[in-house]
């Protein structure tokens, strides 16, 4: 998502992680979910990999919430 | 006979990956792709696809605005939206809007099948996360019931949407355009609102919707 210019450099970041980190984080889950249907066999080791990105993703999730609020929040910044 | 999906997201790799992840399941078939959610509703007026997989935070007509207005031109179709966000407002917006799911986007195992599926039969799906927040909110009393301004309660959702594109900045003409309108229409609807909300231009357009949350600044930036 396209978001104003802000001179603001945390709101940058925040925006950052929001539109151009996390959709990377959860397209290499997808990616991850798919190698784990083609090879169940490494589904446990898949598994760990998985738990790992989602503790990312939490941390950009939350850090991208703080920096740069949904823009349906009212008077979120 | 599979169920006919539009995905909506502006990032391609994330439709790569729910078309992938898609393709696994017999019960659902992607038949098309957008990036906004103006080419959204032009696919769903013409295709009429059965359910559409919307991102929430699309550029220009976000998710929430985009799933209203499909649902305006197709009511049978059946919109999830998909949100990096979990706030509730984000929900709420939603599901006002007619979405029949709210479904976060997570990096592991991700609900989207599943979801989609209780969607498919009429159901509706809120991801645990988001349930067990709102469930929370609802038991400690200070779930806010809405999204928006008392002041705005009187705009029809077609305003609201021209509301917050006025104060976006956008002139009438890229209004009458994202939303398949004419351009005095759009200048119809800002005087109906004026009139509604008591303002005289578009800087107190753009103030009430700053002020209520409809829009939001990039902060230090001032309203007109």
């Amino acid at each position: 998502m396209k978001r104003p210019s802000t001179d603001d450099p945390l709101r940058r970041v925040g925006h950052t992680l929001h539109d151009d980190v996390a959709p990377l984080l959860v397209a290499a889950g997808l990616q991850l979910q798919l190698l784990r249907m083609d090879h169940p066999a490494a589904a446990a080791q898949v598994n760990e990999v998985l738990a790992t990105l989602e503790g990312a993703m939490d941390h950009v999730r939350q850090l991208s919430q703080e920096l740069a609020p949904s823009p349906f929040t009212p008077n979120g910044s | 006979m599979p169920n006919d999906v539009l995905l909506v997201d502006d990032h391609k790799i994330m439709r790569d990956g729910i078309k992938a992840i898609l393709g696994r399941a017999d019960d659902f078939r992607v038949v098309g792709e957008a990036e906004t959610g103006t080419d959204a509703v032009q696919f769903v007026k013409k295709y009429k696809p059965d359910m559409v997989l919307m991102d929430i935070g699309l550029p220009g007509l976000n998710g929430v605005e985009t799933t209203a207005e499909i649902l305006r031109h197709h009511p049978e179709c059946r919109v999830a939206v998909l949100s990096m966000y979990d706030d509730e407002h984000s929900v709420v917006g939603a599901i006002r809007s007619g979405a029949r799911a709210f479904i976060l986007k997570r990096a592991s195992d991700t609900d989207l099948v599943d979801a989609l599926r209780i969607v498919a039969r009429g159901g509706s799906y809120l991801s645990p996360q988001v349930s067990d927040r709102l469930l929370s909110r609802i038991q400690k009393g200070d779930l806010e019931s809405k999204p928006a301004g008392a002041a705005l309660e009187h705009l029809a959702p077609r305003e609201l949407q021209v509301l917050r594109l006025v104060a976006d900045g956008k002139t009438s003409k890229e209004i009458a355009t994202i939303l398949d309108l004419r351009e005095h229409t759009i200048r119809s609807y800002r005087k109906t609102m004026m009139k509604k909300l008591g303002v005289n231009n578009v800087a107190g357009l753009t103030q009430l919707a700053l002020s209520t949350g409809l829009t939001q600044l990039p902060r230090g930036a001032a309203a007109e």
